[in-house]
């Protein structure tokens, strides 16, 4: 009878590891997903602001070709397409202070008060990647 | 054989026990590691918040003791040296101590006088109750002797608490210097000990699963038990799963975490935690996968009814434009969609208006021969075409007739061109690609009209349009007769096609009855009359053999109010099952090639480009049986005006809501007519509506311009009656008070100076956008006459909150003060034609 019941035992014993391993194959193996930034929102929502507030002066491709800035002025509107992301604090401030605030013309008008740092980032980033 | 008893079973136990332990072991390893990944993000996510604190830590670090620093605090530290040297001189310290002593002294008077006045007053309140209760003689004078005595307590403790606050004043005086000194000190290592703290608190951070449970929505989202840092403000990492949440002010500004969770907008299982996939709900028989990039949008129609001009939800508003645009409840049925008008012409009197071919050409595939045609391709073949146009043209007793082009009058044709010009045709419909720049409305491609209507028709339309359909959105012109034959000859010989022209001329046999009979038959079968109002067929579907599946002829297409909801088992994927794996793309590919699950579908091709397949897509699978409590619901209340009185009919025949806006209705082209009282001069509104090019002329200059820009108004010949009519009504009706009055606005501008108005608009950089006289840009209107145009309190208002006004205005708010306002306003209101 004894011999019987240790048998049994073992078996079981097996079945069980059996089960419990078979179990252990099919789960998946997580990654930590890739570094690459997660920007696409701040730039698609950028591009809705500029095409909104920079495009008529600057222009679609922002290289300042854009048909309704103030032609009989001797200025021109700057070409977007020149800034390096080190100089995003630069494009941020213009933005939000005017172009007068970097010791330039009066003719871009200041932001601050209609759009907030954030919206004024989304454009930043956009801006630099035209 | 040995006995059982001899017999050792220790090679199988060892083997069994082992087995077990290991087991055991395993079991435990991968009960708390392989199934809490979180646990590991939640470790990484700290490690990077430290590395990232202690980034900052070194730098406060640098900075202080850089050498501006570095000698600031010597110098504090010195000056406190000194300060505690002197504080500690055995002059000040007796003053200091002895003050302390009569300062404790005090304290100590004043606590037993208070308790003793506590005492004083219990018995009093005895002695009160006593009195009242037994009046009592004796009791009354004990009364006046208590009460003298709490008068003398009362002022003895004024006096030891000003005695007290003497010398504390004494004392702090005493102490200024040295603790004024200690706090400057401390100010240069406030930054670095704050980030000292923060970092030992996120060193020790708690491992665990992290959890929003709201019962309303039905929610228990873990997501930010691996997303553990996607509400905080500080980005440590722009990786998943550690990156915040993209758009926050957008997105979690209205939406806090804690009430709305993650699975109310993104979907996937919210409640696992064992792996990314599971979490993500990319597992079978979830009914609800996360939604990834744009079509989370997707969720943003459960709770708003409106989303168009919503930020963040453009793709979904688009794809709801599109639905619209494409009149997909023609066939399906869509909640909200119910009663709304036909998107198609009105067939009844087709036989009267197009010729065959062009019709028959049509209907093979409406592409082919305009691109920009609404109406899909069903991908007759030229019998079942030709079928359904025969059905068609008996409606009105017509056979297979073709009017050929003709020899035009060139005199006419030159006539007609101008007036087609002056009447800007070409706002509305396109024409060889060109104008058309009114998008809100669908008006008919013009390229080819030469080839399909008919002369007699486009006159009477031209007339008239109401008469043919009483719908349209088409204004009333009041042309004369001659100017109907003028630009009917142009538009005839304008807009010719020649390969139509050539098929026209091909000999063509009567209608017989079997093609009638293949029409309506077809016609019934694709439910033409979805879109088309056809005469004869209103009457077949009532009382025909469709009665019973009413719904079924009304609405010949599924019911997808709800198909985001609809379990991917039961969606039809026939042919292409091994190709298609979930809903989502199941749904794309019924966009992008309805027909390909199985033979005989009747869904067309719709031709949809990528941007509408997306937007559709997002709609979609937003579209689901899922129920959000009244608390969430953003409603959209529709906008109640209507028109009404004499102006309601003049408005009704020019169609003034086509283009304009008034409270919320119309076309949203032109400008918002809704405080059109309050805004303008009425002298210049009169001169406009006589005569709109007159007063702007430069505005024809910018039809491309696409930013609120406006395009002129069209030639409406209205009558000095009318004109009347119109501006009694904008006088009365269409005004807010919002807007200063012309009375208030003169008090207010006395004693103003336009000079310096007009300085700050030079100084603000107003030229940069707007034209006056020769200078400035084409951004904004042209203010060269501005005053005369607008009322002085418009003007006013428009400077002080742009957005106000007009909202989505592009000009910027500069935050002007009162003064500035004032005079800027005075500026413009000098500038007079």
């Amino acid at each position: 009878m004894k011999i019987f019941n240790s048998k049994i035992l073992i078996i079981v014993n097996l079945l069980v590891c059996t089960v419990i391993f078979s179990g252990c194959s099919s789960s998946e193996t997580d990654e930590l997903s890739s570094e690459e930034p997660i920007h696409q929102f701040a730039i698609k929502e950028g591009k809705r602001l500029f095409q909104k507030l920079c495009l008529p002066c600057h222009g679609e491709s922002g290289k300042g070709d854009g048909i309704y800035w103030a032609s009989a002025l001797d200025l021109t509107p700057t070409d977007l397409t020149r800034f390096s992301p080190t100089e995003s604090e630069r494009i941020f401030k213009t933005i939000k202070y005017g172009s007068e605030a970097q010791g330039k013309s009066n003719l871009c008008p200041p932001w601050k008060n209609n759009h907030s740092d954030e919206e004024i980032g989304y454009i930043v980033d956009y801006i630099l990647t035209l | 054989m040995k006995k059982e008893k001899e017999k050792s079973h220790a090679l199988y136990f060892l083997v069994a026990v082992s087995l077990l332990i290991i087991t055991s072991i395993w079991v435990i390893w991968w009960e708390t590691k392989t199934l809490r990944p979180w646990k590991d993000y939640q470790k990484k996510y700290h490690q990077l918040v430290v590395a990232q604190l202690e980034k900052e830590l070194e730098q406060s670090n640098a900075e202080f003791l850089s050498d501006s620093a570095q000698k600031e605090y010597n110098d504090f530290k010195s000056a406190l040296e000194k300060a505690k040297v002197e504080f500690e001189s055995p002059a000040a310290q007796t003053e200091y101590k002895k003050a302390g002593k009569e300062l404790g002294n005090v304290s100590g008077e004043l606590k037993r006088a208070r308790h003793n006045f506590q005492k004083l007053r219990s018995s009093y309140l005895k002695t009160e109750y006593d009195y009242i209760k037994h009046s009592n003689a004796k009791d009354k004078l004990t009364l006046d002797e208590l009460n003298k005595e709490i008068a003398q307590f009362d002022k003895r403790i004024t006096q030891l608490e000003s005695k007290k606050r003497t010398y504390k004043t004494k004392l702090a005086k005493m102490t200024a210097p040295v603790d004024e000194l200690t706090m400057k000190m401390n100010g240069f290592t406030l930054a670095t000990d704050n980030l000292k703290k923060q970092i030992a608190s996120f060193s020790n951070q708690k491992i665990e699963i992290k959890q929003i449970h709201i019962p309303e929505l039905g929610r228990t989202d873990r997501c930010s038990s691996c997303h553990i840092g996607i509400d905080q403000s500080r980005e440590v990492s722009s990786a998943e799963p550690f990156t915040t949440h993209p758009g926050r002010e957008i997105f979690l500004g209205d939406h806090q975490v804690s009430q709305f969770g993650c699975t109310s907008c993104h979907r996937g299982q919210g409640r696992a935690t064992s792996s990314v996939m599971k979490g993500h709900g990319d597992v079978k028989h979830w009914d609800y996968p996360m939604l990834r990039g744009d079509l989370v949008q997707a969720s943003c129609v459960l709770c708003h009814e409106k989303v168009k001009g919503l930020r963040g939800a453009e793709t979904v508003s688009f794809g709801i434009e599109t639905l619209e645009r494409k009149g997909c409840y023609g066939c399906h049925k869509i909640a909200g969609y119910e009663d709304i008008s036909k998107i198609g012409p009105v067939l009844s009197g087709i036989g009267t208006k197009v010729n065959y071919t062009w019709e028959v050409n049509w209907l093979k595939d409406p592409k082919s021969v305009l691109p920009t045609a609404r109406m899909p391709k069903f991908g007759f073949n030229d019998e079942e075409a030709k079928a359904i146009v025969d059905y068609l043209f008996k409606l009105n007793v017509a056979d297979r007739v073709d009017a050929p082009a003709k020899e035009p009058d060139w005199d006419l044709v030159d006539k007609g061109k101008g007036i087609f010009r002056q009447s800007r045709c070409s706002i509305c419909h396109p024409a060889q690609n060109k104008g058309g720049a009114f998008k809100n409305i669908y008006a008919p491609d013009l390229t080819k009209v030469g080839s399909k209507v008919r002369i007699e028709w486009l006159k009477k339309w031209l007339k008239k349009p109401q008469e043919y359909f009483p719908e349209t959105r088409m204004p009333r012109f009041r042309f004369t007769d001659e100017e109907i034959s003028a630009l009917s000859e142009y538009i005839m010989s304008e807009f010719v096609d020649w390969d139509i022209e050539d098929q026209k001329l091909k000999e063509k046999e009567p209608i017989g009855e079997q093609h009638i009979e293949l029409g309506a038959r077809l016609i019934e079968k694709y439910g033409c009359f979805g879109c088309h109002d056809i005469k004869g067929m209103e009457k077949a579907v009532k009382i025909g053999p469709f009665l019973k599946k009413e719904d079924v002829v009304n609405k010949i297409g599924a019911e997808i109010s709800s198909i985001g909801s609809k379990p991917f088992e039961r969606l039809d994927t026939g042919k292409v099952a091994d190709k298609i794996k979930d809903r989502k793309s199941y749904l794309k590919t019924k966009l992008e090639s309805p027909r390909v699950f199985r033979d005989n579908l009747l869904m067309p091709d719709f031709g949809f480009n990528e941007k509408e397949i997306d937007g559709l897509l997002t709609m979609l699978l937003g579209f689901t049986a899922e129920e959000v409590p009244l608390r969430y619901k953003v409603l959209d209340i529709p906008s109640d005006y209507k028109l009404t009185g004499d102006f309601a009919k003049i408005a009704e025949d020019v169609k003034c809501l086509s283009c304009h806006t008034i409270k919320g209705v119309g076309g949203g082209f032109a400008p918002d007519l809704t405080f059109e009282g309050s805004k303008v001069k009425i002298e210049w509104l009169r001169d406009f509506l006589k005569n709109p090019d007159v007063i702007r002329p430069m505005l024809k200059q910018m039809p491309m311009f696409k930013l609120g820009g406006e395009i002129g108004m069209i030639r409406g010949y209205l009558s000095e009656h009318e004109v009347n009519i119109i501006i009694n009504y904008i006088r009365t009706v269409l005004v807010t008070r919002d807007i200063p009055d012309d009375f208030e606005m003169n008090k207010r501008l006395t004693d103003v100076n336009a000079e310096e108005g007009k300085a700050l608009f030079r100084k603000k950089g107003c030229l940069g956008c707007h034209q006056i006289g020769k200078d400035g840009g084409a951004v904004g209107p042209n203010l060269s006459s501005v005053g005369s145009r607008l009322n002085p309190g418009y003007l006013y208002m428009h400077q002080k909150d742009p957005q106000k006004m007009v909202p989505g205005a592009v000009e910027p708010n500069y935050n002007m003060n009162e003064e500035e306002l004032l005079n800027i306003t005075q500026y413009l209101v000098n500038l007079q034609k």
